[in-house]
């Protein structure tokens, strides 16, 4: 799976849980929090990607991601 | 951790603040604290209403993880049942309405908390969910009867086998809280509700109470066990505090 699409589908549910948030806004270099993401987004979020990508993480690995562009990181190694 | 705070009119408040365990239900602790409050408040005439609170972001973040996979796992490798369901029905015996004002988010047993007061006013922007599922084991607390009661059994039943965590806006018209309202609206509106219930008699406040919560007394014997039983057997799956460890979101 290539990055682009995972970086797809990861915006597509920081769209669906955080409030007023447009896709094409989205800055990989920033957190979810920076867009107003509560921890609970963030979970939804991350829930619904590892869902749609058919990959598993433990949370414990998640906790050290500080950006999305570190999510996609962490889920394209898992994907490959 | 949770303190009882004396208003005026009778109107007293159960503030949850626990910032840094974000609200966590402990056995020891948090449980034990919240059984004292309730024998004050039958003792204290004065009061007329609780309002319980949480954080302005979250209510109650449910089990902490101490709590979940070394106190829970470790004692159903021994015994049937666990006190701290037990527990949580003394708040039923807090002899006067309880209002729940989520206007943070409320996950677990910190959602299952809510179902044991009166009258519950939820957040449009917060979240609410049942996360024991996403551990790995059944839901506790009550929550297998309080969920369809105040859910209704499809989308209890949804909530509770998904794990997934609704904004309160997405639970108008599917459940049975008070009032879903914007953040800064909800604890406005609970003492809105506590004023005009503070305005009642206590001994007829203790009546309707008393008499309003039979049935879920009734209801929640049945639960507790039939849900000891289930904990006995899911805490029992191999892997489980790695299940609870890698899922746990606090």
């Amino acid at each position: 799976m290539d990055r682009d699409t995972i970086f797809s589908v990861v915006k597509k549910h920081i769209v669906n849980a955080v409030d007023d948030v447009e896709e094409a806004t989205i800055d990989p270099q920033k957190s979810m929090a920076d867009y107003g993401a509560s921890s609970l987004d963030i979970v939804s979020v991350v829930s619904s990607s590892m869902r749609e990508l058919k990959i598993k993480i433990p949370r414990t690995e998640l906790k050290n991601v500080s950006t999305i562009d570190g999510l996609v990181d962490l889920f394209e190694k898992s994907a490959s | 951790m949770i303190r009882l705070e004396k208003g005026e009119d009778g109107i007293y408040f159960l503030k949850m603040e626990d910032h840094a365990h974000k609200n966590a239900l402990d056995n020891t602790i948090f449980l034990d604290q919240l059984s004292k409050i309730t024998t004050e408040l039958k003792a204290d005439l004065a009061a007329k209403v609780v309002i319980l609170t949480g954080l302005k972001d979250v209510f109650s973040s449910g089990g902490n993880i101490d709590f979940l996979e070394k106190q829970l796992a470790e004692h159903y490798e021994n015994y049937i049942e666990h006190e701290y369901a037990n527990k949580m029905k003394t708040l039923l015996n807090i002899p006067i309405p309880v209002i729940a004002a989520m206007e943070g988010s409320a996950t677990g047993g910190g959602l299952t908390l809510a179902f044991y007061t009166d009258i519950i006013i939820a957040a449009e922007e917060s979240r609410y969910g049942f996360s024991f599922m996403n551990m790995g084991f059944t839901p506790g607390m009550g929550t297998t009867a309080l969920a369809v009661e105040a859910f209704g059994y499809y989308t209890g039943f949804e909530m509770m086998a998904t794990g997934n965590y609704k904004k309160g806006r997405e639970l108008k018209g599917k459940c049975q809280f008070n009032y879903i309202l914007p953040k800064a609206e909800v604890l406005p509106k609970a003492i809105d509700i506590a004023q005009a219930i503070a305005e009642k008699p206590r001994t007829s406040l203790e009546l309707l109470k008393k008499s309003s919560s039979i049935k879920r007394r009734q209801m929640l014997e049945e639960t507790s066990t039939i849900e000891a039983f289930m904990h006995k057997i899911a805490f029992s799956q191999p892997d489980i505090k790695n299940i609870i460890e890698d899922n746990y979101t606090g």
